[in-house]
């Protein structure tokens, strides 16, 4: 395992501004030839990666492969701490270098043309220039989105990688001894993870989330279609203001989340008792 | 979801600007924060309850004074506690891991129930209530949420901060220096980046740079801030720069340009040394 590299400020920029000029590395030549460049090898002392480790992300999508690529990346960047995962430049050397290919098959982009040559071939492909524009202009769009991170909804939620990292460190916070169990429920689908990860005002509350990860365990059924799900979650933002969920028991919020979705259930947001 | 000032309780509830008690208050404070340079942070805590009902509980275990802690940037969210109240006063300190706290920290003082309190548990409870027993766990306190800002100083390494451009005009074997950007600029003759180049993809060329480039362009930094330091102000570099020597204690502006490289470029010699013992 070596030191985990980062970039420097001057190259993130640059690349932000180079993604267009860039587009045949991203789709097919990559950044191989760069890694060791001036400015790509900044190294965090104390964070490692297992580069072998990371080579088992499967680039499939589906809640199965986010469950257990979120668990590749947890064990293949140790040490790193949350303050550390808040750096863009570390996602986005992993996104060019080290963790490209799993990058692109996850967020595909489009497949390189062979250049055509005849005069024909040529006036056809002029005529199609507007297309292909917009098909630039749609992978510099989810270049930006996944192989890039700015700002806290980027980190968390967007950048091909460090969404990873966060699903498996937010399932340690809710099961330290089995994140695996905590991430088959957030991960389930889309607007789950929507749901329970990307709003901070449930997300920051580990002992709640952790009642309602449990809950789902036990009830698969809440989760059976998104109006269900979201209106169970609606019924537990409506009831837990005033709560203090951090001091509570187990099982006061196991009560709590049972009475939010017996409510949901019945179309009631308001608490009953 | 929210906790505040404004949230809707069943049950009297010490906060300000309400009059649930008759009298007394829940003061909280901050007085100090401080981030260590391994990454921990401290900070000192004062509580002050003046309410006799509530205090009295708090004495006897039966109401807990402490405050829920979060940070959005790093999902931190727990809460701490404080036991120690001499006459109406907590004094104290919270010690945060490394890197578990980064950015905006929001700390929202409360006062909750350890357990049921019944009947009337404090005198100065306003007689609107009657006698009102309240759950455990149930806030009974909130004081004024305190915010504060925690940095990431460990991410910005000298490195970071400068620039390698492969210019032709320059003669070669040549070095230049421009700090008017954002980053210190070195400039060098395409053949000689080349060069630099390869050595900083090597372990000991990397250490060889740091005497023999870097530490210079240093100096020539520090000699260029001595002559002015406000020339550089707008640069991102100089407040890296500027935070490395703060946090090393280093004079900028005085002492030897040649010493203060050195101290910031860390055993910049004797890593070399090590590199060329290794080798033979």
């Amino acid at each position: 395992m070596g030191n985990l590299q980062y970039l420097s400020t001057t190259t993130l920029d640059h690349l932000r501004s180079s993604i267009s000029d860039n587009l045949i590395r991203y789709r097919e030549n990559g950044f191989n030839d760069m890694a060791n460049h001036n400015g790509w090898t900044l190294e965090l002392n104390k964070a490692k990666i297992d580069k072998d480790r990371l080579s088992d992300l499967h680039g499939g999508v589906g809640s199965e492969y986010e469950v257990s690529n979120s668990l590749v990346v947890f064990e293949g960047l140790t040490d790193l701490t949350p303050a550390m995962a808040n750096e863009e430049r570390i996602w986005v050397r992993l996104c060019h270098v080290e963790c490209i290919k799993y990058s692109r098959q996850r967020w595909p982009l489009k497949d390189i043309q062979p250049k055509k040559k005849s005069f024909l071939a040529n006036m056809a492909a002029s005529i199609k220039n507007a297309g292909t524009d917009a098909i630039d202009q749609k992978d510099i769009k989810q270049i930006t989105k996944h192989f890039f991170a700015k700002g806290r909804p980027g980190i968390r939620d967007d950048n091909a990688i460090s969404r990873l990292w966060w699903n498996a460190q937010i399932a340690k916070l809710i099961e330290p001894s089995d994140s695996r169990r905590a991430l088959n429920q957030l991960l389930k689908t889309a607007d789950i993870r929507a749901s329970l990860i990307e709003r901070p005002l449930l997300s920051n509350r580990i002992k709640l989330l952790r009642g309602i990860v449990h809950f789902m365990e036990a009830n698969p059924e809440i989760a059976i279609n998104e109006k269900s799900f979201r209106d169970f979650i609606k019924s537990v933002n409506f009831n837990g203001g005033g709560r203090f969920f951090e001091v509570m028991s187990e099982s006061s919020i196991s009560k709590f989340v049972n009475m939010c979705a017996s409510n949901a259930n019945n179309g009631i947001f308001e608490e009953s008792a | 979801m929210k906790i505040n000032t404004y949230s809707v309780f069943p049950h009297p509830v010490l906060r300000a600007e309400n009059d649930d008690f008759k009298t007394g208050a829940f003061e909280f404070d901050i007085p100090e924060v401080k981030e260590s340079t391994g990454g921990a942070v401290t900070i000192k805590f004062a509580f002050e309850v003046s309410e006799p009902g509530l205090l009295k509980l708090i004495k006897e275990g039966k109401v807990v004074a402490g405050a829920f802690i979060r940070c959005e940037d790093t999902f931190f969210s727990e809460h701490f506690t404080t036991e120690r109240f001499s006459d109406s006063k907590s004094l104290g300190s919270w010690t945060f891991d490394k890197g578990s706290l980064l950015g905006r920290v929001v700390v929202k003082p409360f006062l909750w129930t350890a357990e049921t309190l019944e009947g009337n548990w404090s005198d100065e409870i306003n007689s609107e209530f009657g006698l009102v027993s309240v759950s455990a766990s149930e806030i009974v306190g909130i004081g004024e949420e305190i915010h504060f800002s925690v940095g990431q100083d460990k991410l910005k390494q000298f490195e970071s901060i400068f620039d390698l451009k492969s210019v032709e005009e320059l003669e070669k074997g040549r070095l230049g220096v421009e700090l008017e950007y954002e980053s210190i600029r070195i400039l060098a003759h395409p053949e000689l980046f080349d060069g630099i180049q390869k050595m900083r993809s090597s372990g000991r060329g990397k250490t060889i740079l740091i005497g023999s480039l870097y530490l210079p362009v240093i100096m020539e930094v520090l000699v260029s801030i001595r002559d002015g330091a406000s020339a550089y102000e707008g640069c991102k570099w100089f407040h890296v720069f500027k935070a490395k020597c703060d946090h090393l204690g280093i004079d900028m502006e005085n002492g030897s340009a040649f010493e203060n490289a050195q101290k910031l470029l860390d055993q910049a010699f004797g890593k070399l040394v090590k590199e060329h013992e290794r080798d033979f």
